[in-house]
């Protein structure tokens, strides 16, 4: 075969062997294109299933809320047509006290309009107070005993309670007294009324005399004595009060570490010490703004007298509570934004404000935790919190040790096929050199795996072929071809290797960056944050000293009959 | 039957000395048992305790056993199965000590240094055990008990 051929055959080869290697390299660049593609693929998808996740969330409590604000209407309206009249006799109440006080109504007038109330609501333990009331006023005694006697028949605690502070506010401090040891000698500590804590209001406001005060605290103070020596009562409000306190935790920590979140297998944990340690903040910035400030009173007694027998009429009849107990429930569920979950849970904490009857240190968590009839005032809350404090700070030191007990002592790290271990993030050297040494032993088996894989028989092939081309002449153009196609799969496997061994390379050179900037990251956010839960839990200890300063006779108003007056 | 504590006590052990149940013990169960372990500890039984980490690393078996004793005077109404399993303290041996403990059955004071586990149901009293803010932690089989350097304690269900 003429040298020009074999020549110009060698040529073509070596053409084609460049083609070959143009489309490996633009198969490798299509390969990449696709990898990046699949991933920006899979985020949109994972991006997609959250939004999807988000709005089955916020249309499920969509349609919650719109149902609740519809029930809440009902329970409304069954209310007013169930108990509707009961609201105009309340409003007598104090309507002929002030009627009275200003002597501009004809005592007739009264007489008629609390005796057609009478008429109007059998059953109702007010009707016959009020006629008792304006037989009192226009000096009908026996009128005046005989509805009395019917007004305790129907309930003889809120008589009793009412009449204390009729009588106060008439200036008949004896009599008032009177009432109130009455009062007192019907309560059962353990089985209350919810209207004691109209008591306890009264207290708080500055309404009683010194006598009466000091007949109130003797009472409270047996009562609590009592309830101490039963086993169960006070772990019952110290479990509500935990409850409570586990509901201040905020539902997400209030800074980000999205290295941690993303890389630490521990990242649940320490969310969850995050979370935990938001409590204190939370609690005591509450506790705060119940003790600091000043709280002005109504400037005159019988204004602040008035206020509790308005709230005595009208927050603490039982035959509403059912239906107040549905309607605070739908409430919290239109507070919450359909969240029912969250609606439920606040309700457990606030359901034993919606029990006939309870236990006198429930009264106090309720008033303390603001739940319950009416609206209480914050001297109220003030003094119930004060009265129930030995037991808030057995309550706070088991949540805050609790959250204490589940930090994580060390945080994980994982890196891919890399894990390491670090306390507070100052092993970040031995980390780096650790993720280092690990990608360098990755990078060692790959090439290996590599190069074990290595073939040079279609070189030696080929060799042979163009041997065999040079000993058998007249065939020497098909040798060739066969030298050619050996050599030409030689150089294919030589060009993969090649591109493959860039690849690798840029791999983990790209690895080994990304892993160090990685574990420096982490390492920042977990100083940063062993230091925000140090300083957060050691806002416990400044908020359990606050707890220990409060001190119950602090806020129990004083007997003062006139003047603008200030509890601080 | 009382519930078998870390290690059965011998007639070797710590506890040998010490009387299980006494004709006068009254059993305390349920809510009183709780409320018992709720009441604030002995001037006592605090400064007993906090020879836990006086004697540093050569704190000896008969010292051990007076901080046991320490215990039983604490508590003489509970029963043998309702004592502490053990008492895990910070420790101030200084790095890389973070934590000690007593084990109450084997009436042995071992110090333990960061991340080594401890043993026999310790471990989750580990977090709150090095909290600066607790004097020590009493770890029972259902809960641990941190108590406050005035103590007062604290309970946590585990």
């Amino acid at each position: 075969m003429p040298d020009f051929v074999a020549d110009g055959l060698l040529a073509g080869i070596a053409a084609r062997l460049s083609t070959v290697s143009a489309q490996i390299n633009a198969l490798s660049a299509d390969v990449q294109t696709i990898e990046h593609a699949s991933a920006a693929l899979q985020m949109q998808l994972t991006s997609l299933t959250a939004d999807f996740h988000q709005f089955v969330q916020h249309d499920s409590a969509h349609k919650e809320m719109a149902i609740s604000e519809t029930r809440l209407v009902r329970v409304r309206q069954e209310l007013e047509s169930s108990f509707g009249f009961y609201a105009e006799i309340r409003r007598r109440a104090t309507g002929i006290l002030q009627a009275s006080d200003l002597a501009i109504v004809r005592k007739e007038t009264m007489r008629s309009s609390t005796e057609e109330a009478m008429i109007g609501a059998p059953g109702y333990w007010l009707a016959p107070a009020l006629v008792a009331l304006s037989a009192w006023i226009s000096d009908k005694r026996e009128l005046a005993e005989k509805a009395l006697l019917e007004a305790m028949r129907r309930d003889d605690c809120k008589t009793s309670l009412l009449m204390t502070l009729v009588c106060r506010r008439l200036g008949r401090h004896d009599v008032s007294r009177a009432w109130l040891v009455r009062y007192f000698s019907l309560q059962d500590p353990f089985a209350l009324e919810r209207d004691v804590i109209v008591l306890v209001d009264a207290l708080a406001s500055g309404v009683f005399g010194a006598a009466s005060i000091a007949k109130s605290l003797e009472a409270i103070e047996a009562w609590l004595s009592e309830i101490s020596n039963r086993v169960g009562v006070i772990e019952e409000q110290r479990s509500r009060w935990k409850a409570a306190l586990h509901g201040m935790k905020p539902s997400t920590p209030p800074k980000p570490y999205p290295y941690l979140e993303k890389y630490s297998p521990t990242w649940p944990r320490l969310r969850e010490s995050l979370v935990g340690v938001g409590i204190n903040g939370e609690f005591g910035d509450k506790v705060t703004q119940m003790f600091i400030g000043e709280i002005v009173l109504a400037p005159r007694l019988v204004e602040r007298v008035d206020g509790l027998v308005d709230s005595l009429v009208t927050n603490f009849d039982d035959a509403e509570l059912p239906l107040r107990n549905q309607e605070r429930r739908l409430q919290l569920v239109i507070d919450a934004g359909g969240d029912r979950a969250a609606a439920d849970a606040q309700f457990a904490i606030e359901s034993q404000a919606f029990q006939e009857q309870s236990s006198f240190i429930s009264v106090l968590t309720n008033a303390a935790l603001g739940i319950g009839a009416g609206n209480l005032s914050r001297a109220t809350q003030r003094l119930a919190f004060a009265l129930s404090v030995l037991w808030i700070i057995e309550a706070y030191d088991d949540v805050v040790a609790d959250v204490r007990a589940k930090h994580p002592g060390t945080i994980d790290l994982t890196i891919e096929s890399w894990a390491g271990v670090t306390t507070d993030g100052s092993n970040e050297v031995a980390l780096l050199e650790d993720v280092e040494s690990h990608i360098t032993a990755e990078e060692t088996a790959e090439f290996a795996k590599l190069n074990g894989i290595r073939f040079w028989w279609p070189s030696i092939a080929a060799a042979v072929c163009v041997v065999l081309a040079v000993v058998m002449l007249p065939n020497a153009v098909t040798w060739l071809v066969f030298a050619a196609i050996f050599g030409g799969g030689q150089g294919i496997s030589y060009f993969m290797r090649v591109s493959k061994t860039k690849r690798l390379q840029t791999h983990f050179a790209s690895r080994r960056e990304a892993g160090a900037s990685i574990v420096k990251a982490s390492c920042a956010e977990v100083v940063d944050l062993r230091e925000e839960i140090a300083r957060e839990d050691a806002r416990a200890e400044g908020v359990r000293a606050t707890l220990g300063e409060i001190r119950s006779g602090e806020h129990v108003g004083a007997a003062a009959e006139q003047g603008r007056r200030v509890v601080a | 039957m009382p519930r078998p504590l870390l290690r059965p006590p011998t007639s070797e052990g710590p506890l040998a000395h010490v009387p299980s149940t006494g004709p006068t013990t009254k059993n305390l169960t349920g809510d009183a048992l709780t409320a018992r372990l709720r009441l604030k500890r002995s001037t006592a039984y605090m400064a007993a305790l906090a020879k836990l980490d006086a004697g540093g690393h050569g704190i000896n078996r008969e010292a051990a056993r007076g901080l046991i004793d320490a215990i039983r005077t604490e508590f003489p109404e509970l029963t043998m199965d309702q004592l502490p399993l053990g008492i895990v303290a910070k420790c101030y041996l200084g790095e890389p000590f973070e934590i000690h403990t007593l084990d109450i059955a084997g009436g042995i004071v071992t110090h333990f240094e960061r991340g080594e586990p401890l043993p026999g149901g310790l471990e989750k009293a580990r977090s709150i055990g090095a909290n600066p803010y607790y004097a020590f932690v009493e770890v029972y089989a259902t809960s641990v008990r941190a108590i406050r350097i005035d103590g007062s304690v604290t309970v946590t269900e585990i």
